[in-house]
């Protein structure tokens, strides 16, 4: 299953590397890799600042950076997912440094927005849970909201997110651990624990 | 142990398994789709107007680094000319004065 995970990882990069080198000669190409991430970028984004306008404007400058800067992507290492959620990095901190803003998530929002749509007879029990949940992301520190980000709403493994957060992937296992165990202690405390 | 019982404390586990249930990947609006489409082509046409004069700078250079050593050297003739030419005058001066 490793070997598995391996090829797979190899086969995507390949990929990729095919689409770049399209795209750099081609822009037209270009439209293929932001189809291709850009539901991955916009995840991030909206975890990130909890807002769906500024969510859009920040994914669409992702994408217009990237565009103008693909020839300066070089495959080393960093694969092209990871360049361009370094980007999304760099302009949601860039964001909350400009404007001191804190998350401005609406809940009802969140419901709204939730990958392909809740179930209209989920039960309460499961609304609270999921707002529960989002509050506590909300409440930690930008570094470990990442890091959950990545890991889950990304589903990217630690090496992975290492590639973005520029830290080893051990680094990456123990704060993605202390970040759930931040939840799992704000769940408890809400639960009048 | 990881199981919930109705009023009891959730376990670490359950923590993980409610996080992974409830931050999920988010699908960008359609009109995010359509914009960014839109983008790259405005932009793409930018980019080929914007390449353009820099592939003219750098032919005006090479031009110029071709041309520059001939200017350079037809202003050096032409300053002895004028030099001597002067020379010339003044001494054709100093020797009427005399």
């Amino acid at each position: 299953m490793g070997n598995g995970t391996k090829r797979e990882e190899a086969a995507l990069a390949g990929e990729d590397r095919e689409l770049i080198s399209r795209a750099k000669q081609d822009r037209q190409a270009f439209d293929a890799l932001y189809e291709k991430y850009l539901k991955r970028v916009y995840t991030y984004i909206y975890y990130r600042v909890g807002d769906v306008e500024e969510a859009e404007d920040l994914t669409s400058n992702v994408f217009l950076q990237a565009f103008l800067h693909l020839g300066d992507y070089e495959y080393q290492g960093v694969s092209f997912s990871a360049w361009l959620l370094r980007i999304a990095h760099n302009m949601v901190a860039n964001w909350y440094r400009d404007r001191q803003k804190r998350r401005t998530v609406d809940l009802e929002e969140w419901g709204e927005l939730e990958a392909g749509g809740e179930q209209p007879e989920e039960s309460m029990e499961r609304e609270e849970e999921r707002e529960l949940v989002r509050w506590a992301v909300g409440c930690l520190p930008p570094e470990k909201q990442q890091a959950l980000i990545l890991r889950f709403a990304e589903d990217m493994k630690h090496k992975e997110i290492a590639e973005v957060m520029g830290k080893s992937p051990g680094a990456v296992k123990v704060l993605v651990h202390r970040s759930l165990l931040s939840v799992h202690w704000l769940l408890r405390g809400r639960e009048g624990g | 142990m990881s199981k919930r019982r109705p009023g009891s404390r959730r376990g670490y586990p359950r923590t993980v398994g409610l996080v992974r249930e409830y931050l999920r990947p988010v699908d960008p609006p359609p009109r995010l789709v359509v914009e960014i489409r839109d983008l790259r082509r405005v932009f793409g046409d930018d980019l080929r107007v914007l390449e353009e004069p820099v592939r003219r700078r750098r032919s005006g250079k090479a031009f110029l680094a071709l041309i520059l050593p001939f200017f350079g050297m037809a202003s050096y003739l032409l300053a002895k000319h004028l030099l001597r030419r002067q020379d010339g005058v003044s001494s054709e001066s100093m020797a009427a004065s005399v």
